[in-house]
């Protein structure tokens, strides 16, 4: 699905912001844009308002900080991962994602120049030499979904490979990574892959990619050198899907542990706001309890249970570091035995980074 | 005019049921606001038209325009009945629907400011959310038994459901209703149950004291069961020895609260006794967090 004519499908107008325009990024992009409505404008602003949804690109540069922190969530225990913003937004319509709460009249944003978030990485990894950093580019939009258009991963990977503490982390429910198979210095670029039995992606994850074409694609990333990293983020458990969990993980003992960086858990959460839009949702007849950081989750005796199982199930198959997202204390203790910084091969994932705000 | 003649116009646009009062003595001296009437039909005042016949008087003074448009009309009505933000439901519904008949392409936009008093976008949305639910649940809505935004999120009740509660509307507070309705709902969708089924269930938990806690315990199954060992250990163990324990709420968390107080050694020897049994039982007691 990464021809033009997929993005022919996904993308219905592009606008560029006017001092873009000149850069020789753009200008070495332009041909491969032809086929597509093109429109100059000052700034965000000017785009019209019916077309601020997500079949609208626009491409300008980045604005403010590039490299930030994980927002984290009140009481709970954040992996201090860091996240920058190369693809805002994304248009594989899951049911459950929060950005369906505050990203839904907004165009796709591809920050087009990566000199400057090149450039603040670099100094992160500079001052961080004593320490295993992660950044990822996928926090708040799928880090391959329009890679293969503009390219901006393969510009990081080459610029950013040669930091022996730093892992560049491309998540992404979809299989584009080809257009990456042939970079040279990879470094320890993570290609992560989100997974989720195909019953879930068939209800849940919208034009996402199917199970298989992830799976083959991260055996086609490891094949040409790279990491990989798997995301079991959301879990959404019922009792139909406890036996599809199981095969999933399963079908991952075929994968060499030593070459899966990280393997991450998170269940099903959700905030109110986004309730509000998910009432129709049949995941969310399961019990949830509000907790600390005002978000639901499944009640904590339960996710402890799936955690338990997971790690248990993972740990007799590949031994890489498993590690929870935005779990509380207790949960860890249930699930883990222990906090993530007690646990050896998981401590260093959550090391924060100096001189990052 | 004749209040016959009143009569024989067009009634399209009665669709007020909670118009300010004329009182008889200001209508015997003839100190109302004059009826507006088109040549085919009664603008305003309907219910002045009706105090007047059943004052027996038999002409009302009236102002005709020649030729209103309907947008105009309503718009007309709505400045004389002056009630902005204070329509029901049907009256609201009542006035778009007259305005689509008449003028579909006029915009509502002026006939929500009308309605509401202020300038609110979303207001022909909501009516029209309004207008589009079940009979029995937009009776429930009309009558001010449950609010708009609750009952468009009901969409898989079935219409004897409401029926029923609205023949008890009166045992159950506004909260109540809303929250027996959603968990009704969210049960049905869960376990798949039929209309028979729903009308069962419905019919279980108002009998009980509490209808909408009866409803969260079967759509809480799991977490009704943490409570339930919770507060069977709580009894077992410290039942009368003046000791509260608390559980984290929803037990999302990992310790649990005691709480007591004591004037003298002995008493305090007696509690202290008392927190060794639950000290026994504590290992039960971590299990409803793990």
């Amino acid at each position: 699905m990464s021809s033009l004519h997929y993005y022919a499908d996904l993308i219905h107008k592009i606008y560029v912001e006017a001092e873009l325009t000149e850069s020789p990024r753009f200008r070495s992009l332009r041909p491969r844009l032809a086929d597509f409505p093109l429109q100059v404008v000052d700034s965000r602003e000017e785009i019209p308002s019916g077309d601020l949804n997500q079949h609208t690109l626009y491409l300008c540069r980045p604005r403010g900080k590039t490299v930030g922190r994980c927002p984290g969530s009140k009481g709970h225990i954040c992996c201090n991962y860091l996240t920058v913003d190369l693809y805002l937004g994304c248009p594989l319509g899951c049911a459950y994602c929060i950005m369906k709460s505050y990203l839904n009249f907004a165009p796709l944003t591809v920050y087009l120049d990566t000199r400057p978030t090149i450039k603040a990485i670099a100094a992160i990894a500079e001052g961080n030499r004593d320490r295993m950093l992660r950044v990822g580019t996928g926090e708040v939009g799928d880090s391959l979904l329009l890679d293969p258009l503009f390219e901006l991963s393969g510009e990081l990977i080459q610029a950013l490979g040669h930091y022996p503490n730093l892992y560049l982390e491309l998540k992404t429910k979809t299989h584009f990574v080809d257009h990456l198979l042939d970079i040279k210095d990879k470094g320890n670029t993570v290609i992560g892959f989100s997974l989720n039995p195909q019953s879930v992606i068939d209800a849940y994850e919208g034009t996402a990619s199917s199970l298989s074409l992830r799976l083959d694609a991260a055996r086609r990333a490891l094949a040409a050198g790279y990491l990989v990293s798997f995301h079991f983020d959301p879990i959404i458990w019922s009792a139909e899907q406890e036996g599809e969990y199981e095969e999933l993980l399963s079908a991952l003992s075929g994968f060499p542990g030593n070459r899966i960086a990280w393997i991450s858990l998170g269940t099903l959460r959700y905030t109110p706001e986004l309730r509000e839009k998910l009432m129709d949702e049949d995941f969310l007849l399961e019990e949830f309890v509000p907790c600390r950081d005002g978000k639901y989750r499944y009640i904590q005796k339960v996710r402890s249970r799936i955690y338990r199982r997971f790690r248990e199930r993972l740990a007799e198959m590949c031994g890489c570091p498993v590690y929870m997202c935005m779990e509380s204390g207790a949960v860890w203790h249930n699930a883990f035995g222990n906090s993530p910084r007690e646990i050896p091969g998981v401590s260093d994932i959550f090391i924060p980074a100096r001189g990052v705000k | 005019m004749a209040v016959s003649a009143l009569r024989e116009l067009s009634a399209e646009l009665d669709f007020f049921t909670s118009s300010a009062a004329v009182s008889r003595e200001l209508l015997e001296l003839d100190l109302y606001p004059p009826l507006p009437v088109s040549p085919s039909c009664l603008i305003w005042g309907f219910h002045i038209l009706k105090e007047a016949e059943e004052a027996g008087k038999d002409k009302l003074a009236c102002r005709l325009l020649p030729d209103p448009t309907p947008p105009a009309m309503l718009r007309l009505a709505l400045r004389l009945e002056s009630r902005a933000g204070r329509y029901s439901w049907l009256e609201q519904e009542a006035c778009l629907d007259f305005l689509a008949r008449r003028a579909p392409a006029a915009s509502p936009a002026e006939l929500a400011r009308l309605l509401s008093g202020k300038t609110d976008p979303r207001l022909p949305e909501r009516i029209g959310s309004f207008s589009r639910l079940e009979p029995s649940l937009k009776k429930l809505v009309a009558e001010g038994l449950l609010d708009l935004k609750s009952a468009s999120r009901l969409r898989l009740l079935p219409d004897s459901v409401y029926r029923r509660l609205a023949e008890t509307a009166g045992g159950l507070t506004f909260s109540q209703r809303r929250l027996l309705l959603s968990r009704l709902e969210e049960i049905g969708r869960r376990e798949k149950l039929k209309e028979p089924e729903l009308l069962q269930l419905l019919a279980e938990a108002l009998n009980t004291e509490d209808p909408p806690e009866t409803l969260r315990r079967r759509r809480y199954p799991v977490l009704t069961g943490l409570e339930e060992r919770f507060h069977s250990l709580e009894h077992t163990v410290l039942e009368k020895s003046g000791i509260r324990l608390e559980a984290p709420p929803c037990f999302e968390g990992e310790e649990f609260t005691v709480s007591f107080s004591f004037r003298s050694r002995a008493g305090l020897a007696r509690k202290i006794n008392r927190l060794r049994a639950l000290e026994d039982q504590s290992d039960e007691l971590f299990t409803l967090l793990r």
